[in-house]
């Protein structure tokens, strides 16, 4: 899977790069308008990371400019503004997704995959880990064929998890990931555990494996074992 | 003071010292005219009395009004005084005036008194002194009023453009367009005002533009570092003291942003940077955050009684519906007790979010002031209700904030 990156922020963009890197995609950067332009014109991406404010353009021009070249790259909004204007621009003129700075790399992760279910499996994508099968779709989980009945929470938390396998999830991340940053709930913390020790009992009972590791103080970790 | 009052106040007590001196004057110089005219009178008659004596040798006497005596040889005078006699129809004192002359004719001296009565000349002062003092009132009366109506419609102009300058809000965000008067003073003050107003509504605009920009700047740094500490949390090279460490910084990065972003929320709802689009159905908003917030609430084992069958459509954007909504209910689950209740009711265009609680806030007047937190040792931000506060100002929305019978309640006038 190849990725271009396209954020004027050096830092970000490296730190970026190195985890997406990590999850095994290929990795191309600018850190510019023009810079950009040039590898859109030359190569073909699966997905496109697109930061709105560039030096020397916008970030809207280059994603139309990348709809027309290749209209199946997938394509993801990262923007300093939280404006409503701009991510329904964005979504209009071809993009899959708006994520706003600042953003936990687990969710980012967590949004290229999605995007790249959407693109790659053309309505029939299906998420596979070990004895886990999950169908997007229409929300299905199954565990050794048997079919769980998870809430929505607990459904959105299972696909964060696989999405972000291996890696330590802080408890900041999933909470925003399944409650968006304009929750300012005081104890959503405690909402988390109450969520992941329900999907826990729910895969045990069908005889799954417990991959939800606790690291204490952190967070959550889903590991094959 | 009113200005108008003011100044008939003070026309009024120098009409009535003006109106008193004028009398007084009036007065002295109207007695002596008249004393003078009397004199004059009996000065005539005495004149026409010696002429008759002298010629038809013929002495008048009508008492009390001219009594002639002769005297012995004595020294040629004449003089006014004044006294006091006996009317004999009405036995009554009279006062009079006389004029005593000595005189000789015809070799023989005579003593020559002229009177007249000084009741018709009293009578004739205060007729007079009357009129013109009736003739004052009635003039100061019309020039007050006259004057009072003047100045009420030279005011007016001002007074009307006073009530638009008490109405300015720095949120409405357009200088004061204050109505041209026709008098220069006025038109001078409404420039002053107009260029004012333009002033402090551009430093007020920098401000929140520079405000805007600033917590914007601050989100790119933010992910830079969070997602470094992310990348230091999940690398190996760290030891559990350092993974700490790591830990509790990445937790008040986390912290600052949420900050950052409500910060930036309030900003541009105060700056009026979302378009009031879309007419928003409140029942939909609340039915579709219910079903968001299902989970928390039957987690907290929270009993949740709604009454939604009135629904209320209110023309604003989309976002800040959600935003109000959201802040609303989670506040209300937040802010529960273990197995309390949370009541929303739509009743006659007033929506009520209220939520079970032990004890009456301290500091309710404070509720939705930015950072105010009942429990200083809360997680939460502390802008929640502000944000909330601050939609409603914005859309003219009245929310206030009630404790009764165990119930902190919500109630906004949509």
């Amino acid at each position: 899977m190849k990725i271009l990156i396209i954020e004027d922020e050096l830092d970000l963009l490296q730190e970026i790069k190195e985890f997406l890197e990590k999850e095994g995609f290929v990795c191309e950067t600018a850190h510019d308008y023009l810079s950009a332009d040039e590898k859109i014109w030359i190569y073909h991406y699966d997905i496109a990371i697109v930061d709105i404010t560039l030096p020397g353009g916008s970030g809207l021009q280059l994603i139309e400019k990348l709809k027309q070249i290749h209209p199946d790259t997938g394509i993801l909004i990262v923007s300093a503004k939280n404006s409503l204007h701009d991510k329904l621009t964005g979504l209009d003129i071809g993009a899959d997704d708006y994520i706003t700075k600042p953003f936990h790399l687990a969710e980012l992760n967590s949004r290229i995959k999605s995007v790249l279910r959407r693109r790659k499996f053309e309505g029939a994508p299906v998420i596979v880990f070990n004895e886990i099968i999950v169908q997007p779709e229409d929300g299905s989980v199954k565990v050794n064929n048997t079919k769980l009945i998870l809430t929505k929470k607990e459904y959105e938390l299972l696909i964060f998890f696989i999405a972000n396998k291996n890696r330590l999830l802080t408890k900041e991340s999933i909470a925003e990931h399944l409650w968006g940053d304009n929750i300012d709930l005081a104890d959503n913390f405690d909402f988390i555990y109450t969520h992941i020790n329900n999907l826990r009992k729910k895969i045990s009972k069908c005889s799954g494996n417990n991959y939800i590791q606790t690291v204490y103080g952190m967070g959550y970790k889903f590991t094959d074992l | 003071m009113k200005l108008l009052n003011k100044i008939n106040i003070r026309y009024f007590l120098f009409s009535v010292t003006l109106l008193i001196l004028l009398g007084i004057a009036i007065n002295f110089v109207l007695f002596y005219i008249i004393s003078e005219e009397l004199d004059e009178k009996l000065l005539h008659i005495q004149k026409r009395i010696t002429a008759q004596i002298k010629n038809e040798n013929q002495v008048p006497v009508i008492k009390p009004y001219i009594e002639v005596v002769e005297v012995a040889d004595r020294q040629e005078q004449s003089y006014f005084s004044d006294t006091i006699i006996e009317n004999l129809h009405e036995k009554e004192m009279e006062e009079f005036r006389q004029l005593i002359s000595i005189k000789t004719i015809n070799g023989k001296t005579f003593k020559i008194i002229v009177r007249e009565s000084k009741l018709e000349s009293d009578e004739l002062f205060e007729s007079i002194a009357l009129i013109i003092f009736l003739t004052f009132i009635v003039l100061v009366f019309i020039l007050f009023v006259v004057n009072s109506r003047i100045a009420k419609s030279v005011w007016l102009p001002f007074y009307n453009n006073l009530k638009r300058v008490k109405k300015f809000s720095l949120n409405d965000l357009s200088p004061l367009h204050l109505k041209p008067t026709g008098i220069k003073e006025f038109n001078e003050l409404n420039k002053v005002i107009f260029s004012l107003t333009e002033k402090v509504i551009s430093d007020y605009k920098s401000i929140k533009q520079f405000s805007e920009n600033a917590s914007h700047e601050i989100q790119t740094p933010l992910t830079i570092i969070s997602a470094k500490l992310e990348s230091l949390i999940n690398g190996n090279g760290l030891n559990t003291e350092q993974l700490e460490k790591v830990k509790s910084i990445y937790s008040s990065v986390h912290r600052l942003s949420r900050l950052n972003k409500s910060l930036l929320l309030l900003t541009k709802i105060e700056n009026k940077q979302f378009r009031d689009d879309e007419e928003i159905s409140i029942r939909k908003v609340i039915e579709e955050k219910l079903i968001e917030f299902q989970e928390l609430i039957s987690l907290k084992n929270l009993q949740l009684e709604t009454n939604l069958n009135e629904d209320i459509s209110k023309v604003m954007s989309p976002l800040l519906a959600d935003f109000l909504v959201n802040n609303l209910i989670s506040n209300s689950i937040n802010h529960n007790k273990e197995k309390g209740k949370i009541k929303i009711e739509i009743k006659e265009r007033q929506l009520s979010i209220s939520n079970s609680g032990d004890t009456l806030l301290s500091n309710s007047g404070n509720i939705f002031n930015r950072f105010y937190k009942e429990n200083p040792s809360s997680k939460s931000v502390g802008l929640g209700l502000a944000i909330v506060k601050k939609i409603c100002d914005t859309h003219n929305i009245k929310i206030t904030y009630s404790f009764k019978e165990n119930m902190h309640c919500f109630m906004l006038d949509l």
